[in-house]
C-alpha cells in the first residue's frame, strides 16, 4: 500500500489538513516543532485505514474531533497493487459515522462501499493485517519501539505469529487436527451403518424364503374361494325367492286385513245406526227430565229466600231489645253516679257547678246553713242597734224630764240660753246619729226579710233535691230487677216520675214491646216452619245433588252423542225426528247402548268410512291376490281358504239389520280373528325358514368372505414380499454406497493425517529457521548502523536476544547494551518483523509504506544517516517512508519534506 | 553485505506459508525412498488440500 494524498479536516490540531502528490518512493520527512501535530499526519493515515488512531482507542475517537468543530472528516488516497482508491469517513460528536470507499478508474471515483461496517471489511479484504500487527509492523513509533520485544502488547506471541504467517500454517493444522475425530466418528457411523445393512439384508432374505410357501397356499385358498362362491349364489337365489314369497303373503296378510276392517266398517255403521235411533230417545227423556229438576230447584230457592227473610226481621227485634237493654244500663249507671258526691273534696268545681243529685243536696245544705247563720247575725245587729236608739231617746228623755219644761216654748228657750256652740253641737252630732242608726235598722231589717225569704226558698229546694233522690233510689231498685221478660214493667216508670228524660224512652220501650210480643210469636212460629222446611230444603239439595251428578254424567254423553251424531249426519242415512225419540225407557238401555257404540269404535279403531261396493272390490282383489300366490308358489299350498261366504253371509236388507245381534256379529268377528292370526302365524313360520335360509346364505358369504380375506391378506403378503425384495435391492445398494463412503472416507482420512502431519513439519520447520533467520536478518543490519561494533546475534525461540561482543569475545545480554544501542537493536527487530509480514502476506512485488514516528533520537548524525540509508535498501518493498524527526542535519537527505507549524491549524502542501 | 548493498538471502525471514507448505512436502517426498502404491498421489493430493486450506 503506497499513500498518494491525505485530506482530513476538524482532525486534533488541525482545522484543514491537506497533502497533496506524495511521493510514492522515497523518505517523506515530516519536520516542526514540538505539538506541530506531526504525529497527527501519521494518525490520519492509520485512522482513515482502520477507524482508529494509535493514541485513542476506537470507542472514543469523537475525542479527535478539533475544539471547534462538531464533526471531523478525513481522505486518504492510496494504491494498492497497481489499482487506486479512495477512503472518506465522517464522524460528529453526537455518534454519527459514515465512511465511503470508492476505486479510482481513469481519474473517476467508483464507489465499492458505503457505510462503516462494509467500508472497514472490504478493506481488510484488500489489506488483509491487524490493527494490532499494524501498530508492532509497519507503524513504527518511539513510544512502542520495545513493546513486542518486553511482551508488553497481550497476545505478543500470536502477533509475532501473524507476522511471520505461522498463524496460517497453526491454523491450517488445528483444522486438520479437528477434522480427523470427525472423520473417524464418520468411518465409525459407515460402519455400524454397514454392519445394520448386512443385517437387514440376511433378516429380509430370510423373509424372502417365505415367499414360495405362500404362493402354493394362495393357490389353493383360491380354489376354495371358487367352491364357496358358487354355493353361495346359490343360497342367495333360494333367499331371494323366499324373500319375494314372504312379501307377497304380506301383501295377501295386508288385503285380508283390510277385507276385515271393511266388513266391520260396514256392520259398525249398521250397529251405529241403531245405536243413535236409541241414543236420541234417551237424551229427550233425560233433558225433560232436567227441565223438571230445574224448576223445582227455583221452588226450593225462593223459600230458602222467605225463611231468611222471616229469620232477618227476628233478628232486628232482637237487636232492638238489647238496644233497650243498653238504654236501661245507661239510666242505672247515671242514677248511681247521681247518688255519689264528692262535695267537699279536694275537687273545688263541684261546688260551683254540682253535677250529681247529691252534689247538689249537700250543696243546698251548706247555702241554708250559711243562710240561717247571716240571718241570725242580722237581727243581732237590729237588735243592738234598737237598743242603743231605745238608750238614746230615753235619756233625752230623762233630761228632759229632769229639766220640767213647762213648753215648749220653755223648752226652746232653755235651749237658747245655752251656749250657741254647744247648741249647734247638739243639733249636728245627735240628729244625723239617730237618722243614721234609724237607717241602719230598717236596711238590717230588709236583710232579714231577704234572709228569711231565701232561707224558706232554700229549704223548699233541698227539700226539692231530697224527693228526687228519695225517687231515683226507688228508681235504682226496680231499674237493678229489670229482665227482658219484665218489660212490661216498665210502665211503672212513667208512675215513678212523669219526668221529660223518661217519657220518650218509655213510649219507645212500650212501642217495642208490642212489637216485640207480636213478632215473638211469629217468629217462634217461623222458626218451626224454618226448621221444618230446613230439612225439607237439605233433602231436596242432597236429591239436586244426585240429579246434578247425573245431569253430568248425562252431559258426557250427550257430548258423546253429539259427536256421533255429527258423524250419523255425514253419513246422511240416519233420520233423526221426534217421534223416534217420542219413545221411553232410556235410563235402563242408555247406557248399553253407548256401550255397544264404545265396543264397536274400538273394534274398528274409527275405520267404518267404506261402503259396502268397497267391500266387495276389496274382497275380490284378495281372492285375486290368493290365487296368484297359489299359483306363484309351490309351497303356498299351505295357505287356507279363509274366506268362507257361507259363514260369513248376512242380511243385506237394511230394514231387518236391526235384528243381527251384537254376540253374533262378534262371533263372526273372533273367526275372522282366528284366520287372522292363522295367517301371521303362517309369516311367522315362513319367516322362520326363511331366517334359517338366511343364516346359511350369511354362513356361505362368511365363507366367502374369509377365503377372499385369506386371499387378500396372502396377495399382500407376497406383496409385501415384494417390497421386501425391494428394500433388499435398497440396502444392497445402499450397503454398496456405503463401502464407496467407507473407503473414500479412510482415505480421506489418511490424507488428512498426512496433512496433519505434513503441516505439524511445515510449522517446526518454521519455527526452527525463524530464530536463525531473524538473527540473520539483525545481524546484516545492525553492523551498519553500529559502525561495526556488533556484528552477529542470537535470537532465541522465546524472543531473548544476545549480542556479540567482540571486547568481551563472547555474547553479552541485551540489557547490558547502552540505551541507543539496546534502542537500534530494537529497531532492527521491528524492521525484521515488519518484512517478514509482508513476505509472509504479500507478494514479492508488493510495495508497502512505512510510519516512522522520531525512532531516532538515540542515534547520532552519522548513525542517523546510516539508518536512513539502510531503511531505502535493506528490503525492497518499503517504498515509502514517513519520518518524524527534529534532526536538521538529516532534512537534506529526505526526498520530500512536510512542515508543521506550532502556529497553523491547517497545513496545505 | 555485498557492494554495500544487503544480501536478499540474509534478509528472507520467512517465505509465503503456502511456499513454505509445498516445499516442506517436495522436501518429505524426496527423503522418502520407497513408495508404496497411491502414496505418492497421497502427497500430492495433500498438498493441494493444504494450500487450498491455507488460501482459505
Amino acid at each position: 500500500m503506497i499513500i498518494l494524498n491525505i485530506y482530513a479536516r476538524n482532525f486534533m490540531k488541525y482545522e484543514e489538513l491537506r497533502i497533496r502528490e506524495i511521493p510514492r518512493k522515497g523518505i517523506v520527512g515530516i519536520v516542526g516543532d514540538n505539538e506541530s501535530g506531526k504525529s497527527t499526519i501519521l494518525e490520519v493515515i492509520t485512522c482513515s485505514i482502520f477507524g482508529r488512531t494509535i493514541k485513542v482507542p476506537d470507542d472514543s475517537i469523537v475525542r479527535l474531533i478539533h475544539w471547534r468543530g462538531s464533526e471531523m472528516e478525513m481522505r486518504l488516497g492510496f494504491e494498492l497493487d497497481g489499482q487506486q482508491y479512495r477512503v472518506w469517513r465522517r464522524y460528529d460528536r453526537e455518534g454519527g459515522k459514515e465512511a465511503t470507499l470508492y476505486r479510482i478508474v481513469d481519474d473517476r471515483e467508483e464507489i465499492l462501499k458505503e457505510g462503516l461496517g462494509p467500508v472497514d471489511s472490504h478493506l481488510h479484504a484488500l489489506f488483509p493485517i491487524e490493527f494490532e500487527v499494524y501498530r508492532q509492523s509497519f507503524y513504527l513509533g518511539q513510544k512502542e519501539l520495545a513493546n513486542l520485544y518486553e511482551k508488553r502488547v497481550p497476545n505478543s506471541l500470536e502477533l509475532m505469529d501473524q507476522m511471520t504467517g505461522l498463524n496460517k500454517l497453526k491454523n491450517a493444522h488445528e483444522n486438520v487436527t479437528e477434522q480427523l475425530p470427525e472423520v473417524m466418528t464418520d468411518i465409525i457411523e459407515l460402519e455400524k451403518k454397514q454392519s445394520i445393512a448386512q443385517v437387514r439384508i440376511e433378516g429380509l432374505q430370510e423373509r424372502l424364503d417365505e415367499r414360495e410357501v405362500i404362493e402354493s397356499d394362495l393357490q389353493r385358498q383360491q380354489e376354495r374361494y371358487e367352491e364357496v362362491h358358487q354355493q353361495r349364489k346359490t343360497e342367495e337365489m333360494k333367499v331371494s325367492t323366499q324373500e319375494r314369497f314372504r312379501k307377497d303373503l304380506q301383501r295377501l296378510i295386508q288385503g285380508f286385513t283390510d277385507l276385515r276392517k271393511d266388513y266391520l266398517g260396514y256392520e259398525y255403521k249398521r250397529r251405529l245406526k241403531i245405536a243413535a235411533i236409541r241414543f236420541q230417545k234417551l237424551y229427550s227423556g233425560l233433558r225433560l227430565r232436567i227441565s223438571e229438576l230445574q224448576k223445582e230447584e227455583s221452588r226450593l230457592r225462593e223459600l230458602c229466600d222467605e225463611k231468611e227473610r222471616q229469620f232477618d226481621v227476628s233478628q232486628e227485634i232482637f237487636r232492638e231489645l238489647k238496644a233497650i237493654q243498653c238504654l236501661v244500663q245507661d239510666r242505672l249507671e247515671q242514677l248511681n253516679n247521681n247518688s255519689q258526691s264528692n262535695f267537699g273534696s279536694e275537687n273545688m268545681k263541684s261546688y260551683f257547678s254540682p253535677s250529681t243529685l247529691k252534689e247538689r243536696e249537700v250543696l243546698a245544705k251548706h247555702q241554708l246553713q250559711e243562710q240561717r247563720e247571716q240571718n241570725t247575725s242580722l237581727l243581732s245587729s237590729f237588735r243592738m242597734m234598737g237598743a242603743v236608739l231605745a238608750i238614746m231617746m230615753l235619756s233625752i228623755l230623762v233630761w228632759v224630764l229632769a229639766q220640767d219644761f213647762q213648753s215648749g216654748a220653755e223648752f226652746s228657750a232653755r235651749f237658747q240660753t245655752l251656749d250657741p256652740m254647744f247648741q249647734l253641737g247638739v243639733i249636728l252630732f245627735t240628729l244625723p246619729l239617730i237618722a243614721l242608726i234609724s237607717w241602719f235598722m230598717y236596711s238590717t231589717k230588709q236583710d232579714i226579710n231577704d234572709s228569711k225569704e231565701a232561707i224558706n226558698k232554700l229549704s223548699f229546694n233541698l227539700k226539692g233535691i231530697q224527693h228526687d233522690i228519695n225517687q231515683e233510689t226507688e228508681e235504682i231498685e226496680k231499674l237493678r230487677t229489670f229482665e227482658l221478660n219484665r218489660i212490661k214493667g216498665f210502665e211503672t216508670l212513667a208512675d215513678l216520675r212523669s219526668g221529660f228524660r223518661y217519657e220518650p224512652l218509655r213510649r219507645r220501650l212500650c212501642m217495642l214491646v208490642d212489637s216485640f210480643q207480636d213478632r215473638k210469636e211469629l217468629f217462634q212460629v217461623g222458626l218451626e216452619q224454618f226448621r221444618a222446611f230446613q230439612d225439607d230444603i237439605q233433602g231436596e239439595v242432597q236429591k239436586l245433588k244426585r240429579t246434578l251428578i247425573e245431569l253430568d254424567h248425562h252431559s258426557h254423553v250427550s257430548k258423546q252423542y253429539a259427536s256421533l251424531s255429527a258423524e250419523i249426519d255425514s253419513w246422511s242415512f240416519v233420520d233423526k225426528t221426534e217421534e223416534t225419540l217420542a219413545s221411553e225407557d232410556f235410563s235402563s238401555t242408555i247406557f248399553a247402548a253407548s256401550t255397544s257404540v264404545a265396543r264397536l269404535k274400538e273394534l274398528l279403531k274409527g275405520d267404518f268410512s267404506r261402503d259396502e261396493n268397497h267391500f266387495v272390490s276389496t274382497l275380490n282383489e284378495y281372492n285375486e291376490l290368493k290365487n296368484s300366490l297359489v299359483s306363484d308358489y309351490d309351497d303356498s299350498s299351505l295357505l287356507p281358504d279363509i274366506w268362507d261366504k257361507k259363514r260369513l253371509e248376512w242380511d243385506w236388507d237394511v230394514d231387518s239389520m236391526v235384528d243381527i245381534e251384537l254376540d253374533v256379529f262378534l262371533d263372526k268377528m273372533s273367526w275372522l280373528d282366528d284366520q287372522s292370526e292363522y295367517l301371521l302365524n303362517l309369516r311367522t313360520s315362513w319367516f322362520e325358514k326363511f331366517q334359517k335360509n338366511k343364516e346359511s346364505l350369511l354362513n356361505e358369504e362368511f365363507d366367502e368372505q374369509t377365503s377372499s380375506q385369506r386371499i387378500r391378506i396372502m396377495e399382500e403378503s407376497i406383496s409385501k414380499l415384494n417390497n421386501v425384495a425391494q428394500q433388499k435391492d435398497e440396502l444392497i445398494s445402499e450397503l454398496e454406497e456405503t463401502n464407496d463412503q467407507l473407503t473414500e472416507t479412510r482415505k480421506n482420512q489418511g490424507k488428512l493425517r498426512l496433512l496433519e502431519k505434513l503441516f505439524r513439519g511445515t510449522v517446526e520447520s518454521v519455527q526452527a529457521r525463524l530464530s536463525p533467520n531473524l538473527a540473520r536478518f539483525i545481524g546484516a543490519i545492525l553492523p551498519e548502523i553500529t559502525e561495526q561494533r556488533y556484528n552477529r546475534v542470537r535470537v532465541s525461540h522465546d524472543l531473548e536476544i544476545e549480542v556479540y561482543s567482540p571486547d568481551k569475545e563472547g555474547y553479552i545480554d541485551f540489557t547490558s547494551l547502552s540505551g541507543g544501542t539496546a534502542d537500534q537493536l530494537l529497531i532492527c527487530l521491528r524492521l525484521a518483523f515488519a518484512s517478514s509480514l509482508v513476505q509472509s502476506t504479500f507478494h514479492e512485488s508488493y510495495e508497502q509504506f512505512l510510519c516512522l514516528d522520531e525512532p531516532l533520537h538515540a542515534f547520532d548524525s552519522k548513525r542517523a544517516l546510516t539508518f536512513l540509508e539502510m531503511v531505502m535498501k535493506f528490503n525492497p518493498n518499503f517504498q515509502q517512508v514517513f519520518l518524524i524527526t527534529h534532526n536538521s542535519n538529516l532534512f537534506t537527505h529526505f526526498d520530500s519534506i512536510l512542515e508543521a507549524s506550532l502556529e497553523k491549524s491547517s497545513l496545505d502542501i | 553485505m555485498t557492494d554495500g548493498k544487503l544480501d536478499p538471502s540474509e534478509l528472507l525471514i520467512v517465505r509465503h506459508p503456502e511456499q513454505e507448505f509445498e516445499e516442506y512436502v517436495k522436501k518429505q517426498v524426496q527423503i522418502h525412498s520407497k513408495f508404496e502404491e497411491g502414496d505418492l498421489d497421497l502427497y500430492f493430493e495433500a498438498l493441494e488440500a493444504g494450500k487450498q486450506l491455507l488460501k482459505d
